[in-house]
This record gives structure tokens, sequence and C-alpha cells, in this order.
């Protein structure tokens, strides 16, 4: 195990961040910790790199205790926090090169990490830049490529791309793939649902300092009722059709506005063919139809009762 | 390294504003050794002052009268300017005369029965030719009612002979004084003295940026992740700190060298290298006081100019220590500035080794050791409340 939370407690005077929290992330995997805003993210992270003092439970690192002054242990982990933390006063390259030397002494092994670690995060022309200088989505750039570049066993990355944009985005996304492919096992926070769907293996969601569920995402949408979504854009739906689709046991819930019929139907059922030939019966004439898998919204939706993003 | 080296790239891209007050120092410096010229004139020399004297008074008794004449003609040149208010006023106006002297008509009679008698003068303002002649017509005025008071009997004549006679004794007055000495150090001690100001800004600012920077919650969380221990941080950012430090000091040095050259090769030039590098590590241990206390930049630059030019200003860097009234002082001795400037000043004036002289500046030097260390105790105080409360 290269992660073991059990039983954290950790309280912020009378607010109780994380309520008896348990983790496990195992060699390998890319885990994801998905959770709305204030969910206790960024405090787990804290508790696991010992930032942290916390009232209960267990943390261990590669099957260590984790401690303040477990060096040996941190030599092997990677942070991204979700706080840039560069320097204003250093260049692009000397950000990533001091953050480097902290693991890495040997100069020439340095000198190629920290030229890997620009070309994943793609700055190669803003070496030269001061962060200050930078948009906010290169900094965020610039944060990833200072915590990865020792290439450790184990990052941690939180909320890392917050503000960069979607093509950046990607890069980033497949930029950890890679790292992950090449033998790191990595924790990532979001409250990007679809980025955790993008490249986690296992997710945890987490609301309120709780675990509420964990699995891979296709273990996490079978534990909720719903199944897929299917829109219809219809012309003046009759009435006897709208009866028949109210009547049928397979629909959870549907929605008729401005020609567009929305049916979610439950778990398991696959409605869509039976639906399309209820619509032909009657010789409507269809405008686009299509069918949605459920998402992390919706099994976040249902577990909770409110949305994922606020 | 890591810390120690990004410590010194944060001074480096600081550099342009440490040397703004490297520049300030210098530029002073050289403008006080130009406007200081040595004094070359040691001794007291009273100057002849053209003045006018108006006699009003109607009496024929005149020997009070003729006496102060003859006083002030052995000292002055005495014009002659017709009795008529306008052409006094006109006398002074074009430089004629510095100073007239008019006696009323009543005055022989107030001096013999009351105990003041009033004297009309007239003067350019702000004439230093006034008060000057003022104190002659007074230590005149003075003598003369001393002996009439002292010899009832004697008559007028008799007494106006005394006086005169009196006020002619003239006790030479010889300044002793090694010319080769004092002056020549003069300037050295300005530019120490300005070193002060300079060199309390630049540490403050270097090294509170500095602190400022790796204390910075996110940064230090950061680093704290590290395989970096603690203690190998700490000891960088302490040796990054005596760098900058000595660093900055030595550059003042050298340009101290280039400036004064020869003269600084000397116990004198010794000595003030000696004062200098205490005031470094005051400066020092304040700068880190600072630095840990400070919650970001914005007062940075406050704080650096209140405390650096505060201080040197109550403790004499821009103003000579003699003329800073001595409330000021008072307050100025709790600040480790005033120390460094006495013992400038004194190694300035400094002709030889003697025991006490030495000892004042050894003294003063002691101390500044003494703020270091209630500098550094409070820091410590202040560290210790910061790891309390997290
Ligand atoms: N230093 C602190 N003092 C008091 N409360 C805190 C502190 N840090 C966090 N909290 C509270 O703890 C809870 C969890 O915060 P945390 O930062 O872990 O959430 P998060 O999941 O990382 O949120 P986000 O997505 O906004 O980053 C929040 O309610 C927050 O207000
Ligand atoms: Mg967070």
């Amino acid at each position: 195990m290269v992660i073991r939370v059990r039983d954290l407690v950790k309280r912020y005077g009378n607010l109780t961040a994380l309520d008896h929290l348990d983790l496990d992330v195992q060699a390998g995997e890319i885990f994801g910790l998905l959770g709305p805003n204030g969910s206790g993210k960024t405090t787990a992270i804290h508790c696991i790199l010992s930032l942290l003092t916390f009232e209960q439970g267990t943390i261990d690192v590669f099957d260590c205790e984790m401690t303040p002054d477990a060096y040996e242990l941190k030599q092997n982990i990677g942070v991204v926090m979700q706080n840039v933390a560069v320097f204003d006063e250093l260049t692009v390259y000397d950000n990533i090169d001091y953050f480097c030397g902290l693991y890495i002494s040997d100069k020439a092994k340095r000198k190629q990490l920290v030229q890997e670690a620009i070309d994943l995060v793609a700055l190669n022309d803003f070496v030269k830049f001061y962060p200050k200088k930078l948009s906010g989505g290169l900094l965020r750039r610039l944060n990833i490529a200072c915590g990865i570049a020792h290439q450790p066993r184990l990052i941690i990355m939180d909320e890392p791309t917050v503000a960069v944009d979607p093509q950046s985005r990607n890069n980033i996304l497949e930029g950890i793939k890679k790292l992950n492919q090449a033998g790191a096992t990595i924790l990532y926070t979001s409250h990007y649902m679809e980025e955790v769907e993008q490249i986690c293996s296992r997710i945890m969601i987490l609301d309120k300092g709780r675990v509420i569920r964990t699995g891979t995402k296709e273990e996490l949408k079978a534990t909720i009722s719903l199944g897929e979504k299917i829109t219809i854009e219809v012309e003046n739906l009759p009435s006897h059709i709208l009866e028949n689709i109210k009547t049928n046991p397979h629909i959870a819930t549907f929605d008729y506005d401005d020609h567009v019929l929305v049916a979610r139907f439950i778990r398991g059922e696959n409605g869509l063919v039976d639906l399309l030939e209820l619509m032909n019966s009657s010789h409507l004439q269809l405008g686009r139809v299509y069918s949605e898998l459920p998402t992390l919204n919706d099994v976040f939706l249902e577990l909770t009762g409110k949305e994922l993003r606020d | 390294m890591q810390v120690f080296k990004a410590y010194l790239q944060i001074i480096r891209k600081n550099s342009g504003l440490l040397i703004m007050y490297l520049g300030i120092v210098v530029a002073l410096a050289i403008m006080m050794s130009q406007l200081n010229q040595p004094n070359q004139q040691m001794g007291f020399v009273s100057s002849r002052v053209n003045i006018a004297l108006v006699d009003r008074t109607t009496q024929s008794n005149h020997a009070l009268i003729n006496g102060l004449h003859d006083y002030l003609a052995d000292k002055n040149t005495i014009v002659m300017i017709e009795d008529d208010n306008q052409a006094l006023k006109d006398a002074l106006f074009y430089g004629k005369i510095e100073y007239a002297l008019i006696i009323p008509e009543t005055f022989q009679n107030e001096f013999d029965q009351k105990n003041s008698a009033q004297l009309e003068t007239m003067s350019n303002p702000g004439s230093m030719a006034s008060i000057y002649l003022n104190m002659q017509v007074n230590k005149y005025l003075n003598t003369f009612k001393f002996y009439q008071m002292g010899y009832p009997n004697k008559s007028q004549i008799e007494l106006a002979h005394l006086t005169l006679a009196n006020l002619r004794l003239n006790t030479p007055v010889v300044v002793q004084n090694k010319p080769s000495i004092r002056g020549s150090y003069e300037n050295v001690s300005y530019y120490f003295n300005y070193l002060a100001y300079a060199l309390l800004s630049i540490l403050i600012i270097g090294i509170s940026t500095c602190m400022l920077t790796f204390n910075n919650l996110d940064l230090k969380r950061r680093n704290l992740c590290s395989p970096m221990t603690l203690k190998s941080m700490n000891l960088q950012l302490i040796a990054g700190n005596l760098v900058f430090s000595l660093f900055s000091w030595f550059v003042f040095i050298v340009i101290s060298l280039l400036i004064y050259a020869t003269k600084m090769f000397s116990i004198n030039g010794l000595l003030y290298g000696l004062n200098s590098l205490c005031f470094m590590f005051v400066s020092l241990a304040l700068s880190f006081l600072i630095g840990i206390s400070l919650k970001n930049r914005n007062a940075q630059s406050a704080v650096s100019n209140v405390l650096a030019l505060g201080m040197s200003f109550i403790a004499g860097v821009f103003v000579p220590q003699a003329i800073i009234g001595q409330t000021v002082l008072r307050f100025a001795r709790l600040t480790p500035t005033y120390w460094y400037v006495l013992a400038n000043n004194e190694i300035g004036t400094l002709t030889n080794l003697s025991k006490a002289n030495l000892q004042v500046i050894f003294s003063a030097m002691g101390v500044q050791f003494v703020f270091i260390a209630i500098f550094f105790l409070v820091a410590g105080f202040v560290i210790y409340r910061k790891r309390q409360q997290n």
C-alpha cells in the first residue's frame, strides 16, 4: 500500500474537517479524491504530508509511519499544492531547478530532469520568465513542474489544473498519465468530475470530511439508481404518449419542455429502443436523439442530495 | 545548498534597490567632503567693523561718552554720518556701516542715577556685527559702572581712564591643536556615519525580503514536504544572512578605501572598520528580528525607513551629535546607532592611542554588542511564540 489512512479525524476548532477518514492508495494507480469546495481534500493531503497535526488516526506512506521528520519517505514524494508555491525572484527554470535540487543533488542528472519537466508542462518558451510575468494557467504548469521534476514514486496533486485552459489541461492530464505509466502512483484531488473520470482508476467521493463512496467510476455509477438519460427533440408530443411515458415503470423522471423530451431511466434498463418504437408508432417527426450515461455529478447528487458544482 | 543559492538569487533580484542606498551614501559622503574643506583659520581674530556713533547728549561733562568713543574706535572704524535717522538707515543699507549707536540726550543722567540706561542701536537684521558691538558697548559701560561704584569720589575723567586701561589689557589666547590631525579624519567620519543609515536600510530590506519569502506559508509548506531537514534549511538561511551582510559591509569598506585611500591604512582606519563591523552585526540582528516579525511586504519599506532614518536622525548621523538637544540625545542613547556614531566621532578625533581614548571607543562597541544580544533574544522569543501558536 502506498498510502494508508485509518480513522483520521482533523478538527479546526468546532469544525470537523475530516470525520473518521479511511483511505487506501495502491501502487500504480491514479487515485482521485473528488469533492466540492470545503469537503476536506486539502486538509486530508496536508495531514498525509505531516503538515498538519490531527486529533486521531494513523497515516502510513510506503508502509512506514509518516512523520514531519520522515525525510526518507519525503524523498520519494512529489507534491503539487493547491496554492502555487514558487519563488517570485527566481525564473521558471531556476524555480524548477530549486525544487528538483531539494531531492536530486547530482547536477547533470538534475539538468536532464528539469528539462523533462519543462517538456512535460510545455513551458519551453517561458524558461527565462519570472512567475509574476506568467498567466494564471502558465503559473499552474510551473507549479506542477516544480512538484514532479524529480520523478518521485508517489505524486500528490491538489487541484493542479484550476484555471488552466482545456488544451493545456489535456496536455497536463496526458502528462500525468505518462508519469503514471512510468511507475508513479498518483493521488489526485479535484472538483472537476470530468477530469477525475478521464484519468483516475479509482475515485473517492468526499463531502464534509466524510467518505461518501469509493470505487472505479463504473462501480460508483453502478451504486446509484439512475441509469441513462435520453434526450429527444420532438414537435408536439401527443398527450397519450406523454401518459404512456408517465406510467412507464422504467422511467424515473421525465420532462417535456420547449419541444425537448428528457427522460431518465432507472439503472439497468435500456429504454432507448422502447422509447423510439413508441414514437415511431405515432409517426412523429423526430429531431436529434441522444443518450447519456450517468456522470459522477449524478452520483454525487443522488448520494448527497446536492450538486457537485456550486 | 538550494536554499542558500536561492537566497543569493533573491538578493540579486533586489540588488537595484540595494545599490541605490549604496549610491546615496557615497554621494552624501563625497558631497560633504566637498562642503567641508578643513577650516584653516584656527585661532580667534577680532575683525574691525564700520560703525557710526551719534551723540545727542548736551551736557559738557563728556568723559563717559568720550571713553566709549575711544574704546570703540580702538576696535572698530568710526564713520562720520550726520545725525539723521534716514541717513543712518541709508548708510546701513548701502553697507557704509554695519552698526549705529545713538546715545540719547538723557543717557548721562540715567547712567549716573539708575542702574540701567537706554541706548539706541541700529543694524541690519540678523547682523553678527550688532551682537558683537552690543557686547563691546555693554562691556565698557559695565566696567565703567563698576569703577564708579568702587570709587565714588573719582571724577568721570579718572573713571574713564581706569576703564579704558582695564579694557585694553589683552590676554593672548593660543589654540593648541595639531592641524595635521584635526580635520583630516572628519570626512571619513562623515562617510562612516552615513554608512549607519545605508547599511541598516540595505540589511533590513535584503534580509527581511528573504525571510518573508522563505516564511511564506505556501513556500514553507512546500519546503517542509521535501527531504531537506529543518535544521539544514535554517543553517542555510543563517549562512545567507551572514554572507549577504558581510558582503554589504565589505563593499562599503572597499569604497572607503577608494575614496580615502591612504587615510584608511592607519589605526583610525582599522578602528572605523571594526566599528562598522560591529554595526553590521547590529543591523543583521535587527533585520532578522524585523524579518520574522513582519507579516507581509506592505510594511517593509515603512519599517525600514522609520527605523533607519529615524535612528539616524536622532543619533547624529546627519546632524552632529554636539548640536542635538539633550532630551533627544537621551532617547538616542537607547539606539545602537548612537553608540556607533559616538565611536566614529571618537575615532575621527583620535590623536593618540591613550588608554582613555580607546576605552571610549571600545565601550561604545561593547554597547552595540549588548544591542545585538537583545535583538537576537527578542527574535528568539518571537519565534518561540509563533511555534506555540501553530
Ligand atoms: N486553517 C483553517 N482553519 C479553520 N478552518 C479551516 C482551515 N483550513 C480549512 N478549514 C476548513 O476546513 C474545511 C475543509 O477545507 P479544505 O481546504 O480541506 O477543503 P477542500 O476540499 O480542499 O476545498 P477546495 O476545493 O475549496 O480546495 C473547510 O470547511 C474549511 O473552511
Ligand atoms: Mg483544497
